[in-house]
């Protein structure tokens, strides 16, 4: 079934729209969770929650990629699940090591209070990107949104990890200058 | 900021980003890649014998009996330099017909409905497709930027007969727009095409690379779209562009009928 198709069963709250969104993005919503939490069973439960966040979200909203929005909700749901799992000491994934190597980018003093600013933030990252080329852009992408493991990047692109660990250290340099140089204090 | 701020923000990233990175990567595995690599590479040597097949002495064609080393000096060396090969095989567009077609009218593009009770849908993977088909469902060569991707729509009833026989290859650009589709279907279900021929003209058809294909084109919003229907192998397929300059339409499908990436495109 077509994106549309689906998205008109959520506006029409028919009971049919979370099994079709499941049956067609149920394993891409898995992949983005399973990186960031780990574990099956917290993986299976925040791809429920996030169906449940897509019931909930449509209407109003009407995406026009459905998978990048269901992605979108796992990956928040994810991480607030792994935030709230910390505390318990479980789960984790890619997570921390990507929170490691972010810390080359960022200053470490919270600046980003409001919504806002975060939109701004994000736009400014969406321009960078849209300055390098696809394959450098994809390896960001994959490790930064997706939470690709190194070795599953490798394993993608025929490179090394070593290799993949080196491009995306200076792909951060480079964020770091771009984001420096358009007023936002990393 | 924090790292974890960062990390929220690059949750918001453009859907067209995530998208492209969801694609599977152009690149193949090392191995896979070598063994594609040389397929293409016979395909070209082989295209390009018989591009140049009048040129190349009879001789040349059947194995040459062992000859004795005869006695004397070496014979001297020809006065005409060795022949430079070109890198791919050549394609002029100059003879190309082209229909002229328009955007015919509007059709629904949802697929017929299939009660489940009488039909299943499959999903078929590579090695399927290609004992289905003879050969690999791919493109040698397509534009840069462009993320190909396979889809297929098969159906069969629960007797066993088949009804839908689709198979796709899209490539979209970085805005997420569709390029150019390529539909193969043994069962010549090709959908109507993005170019419609009026009823009353014979569309008339031009040889390239020994396959007959029936080229059409129209223009809207300011846009070329192309339609080339061909057979490869007896299988019925149609190459559909929108936005794609005609040279690359025809490297598209060269690309296509002779199994290889290095066809070279002149005026």
């Amino acid at each position: 079934m077509e994106d549309s198709a689906i998205v008109s069963l959520f506006w029409q709250r028919s009971p049919e729209a979370i099994p079709e969104a499941q049956r067609r993005y149920g394993s891409y919503c898995a992949q983005v969770a399973a990186n960031i939490l780990g574990s099956p069973e917290d993986t299976e439960e925040c791809v429920n929650d996030a169906l449940l966040a897509a019931w909930n979200a449509i209407p109003p909203h009407r995406p026009a990629l459905l998978r990048t929005f269901l992605g979108k909700l796992t990956r928040n749901l994810a991480l607030n699940r792994r935030e709230k799992a910390l505390a318990g000491k479980r789960g984790g994934g890619q997570v921390p090591l990507i929170l490691e190597e972010l810390r080359e980018v960022v200053s470490g003093r919270s600046s980003v209070e409001d919504a806002l600013a975060q939109k701004e933030l994000t736009r400014a990252i969406d321009s960078w990107l849209d300055s390098l080329e696809e394959r450098k852009r994809n390896l960001f992408v994959r490790r930064y949104w997706y939470c690709d493991s190194l070795e599953d990047l490798a394993a993608r692109t025929g490179k090394r990890p070593n290799t993949i660990a080196v491009t995306l250290h200076r792909l951060r340099e480079d964020l770091r200058r771009h984001l420096t140089e358009r007023g936002f204090e990393p | 900021m924090t790292n974890y701020e960062l990390l929220l923000a690059l949750g918001e990233l453009g859907d067209r980003h995530v998208e492209a990175a969801s694609a599977p990567q152009r690149r193949r595995s090392p191995s896979k890649g070598l063994a594609w690599a040389g397929l293409a590479a016979a395909a070209c040597l082989l295209a390009l014998l018989w591009l140049h097949r009048p040129s190349i002495p009879p001789d040349l064609w059947v194995e040459a009996p062992p000859s004795e080393t005869p006695e004397g000096p070496p014979p001297a060396a020809p006065d005409s330099p060795p022949p430079v090969l070109p890198s791919g095989p050549e394609l002029s567009l100059s003879g190309l017909k082209i229909n002229a077609g328009t955007s015919g009218p509007a059709i629904s593009g949802a697929p017929p409905y299939f009660d489940p009770a009488l039909y299943t849908q499959e999903t078929w993977d590579d090695n399927q497709i290609m004992n289905y088909l003879g050969r690999a469902l791919t493109l040698p060569w397509y534009p840069e930027d462009t993320e190909l991707r396979q889809s297929q729509y098969i159906v069969r009833k629960k007797t066993g007969e088949l009804v839908r026989d689709q198979l796709f290859l899209t490539c979209t650009n970085g805005e997420n727009r569709t390029v150019l589709t390529l539909t193969v279907s043994r069962l010549g279900i090709l959908g109507t095409g993005c170019v419609v021929l009026p009823d009353t003209a014979e569309p008339q058809t031009t040889d390239i690379c020994g396959t007959e294909v029936t080229l059409s084109h129209r223009t809207a919003a300011g846009q070329d779209f192309y339609l080339a229907r061909f057979a490869l192998d007896g299988i019925p397929c149609q190459l559909q562009t929108q936005g794609l300059p005609l040279a690359d339409t025809v490297r598209v499908l060269a690309g296509l009928i002779l199994g290889c990436d290095s066809v070279i495109i002149t005026e």
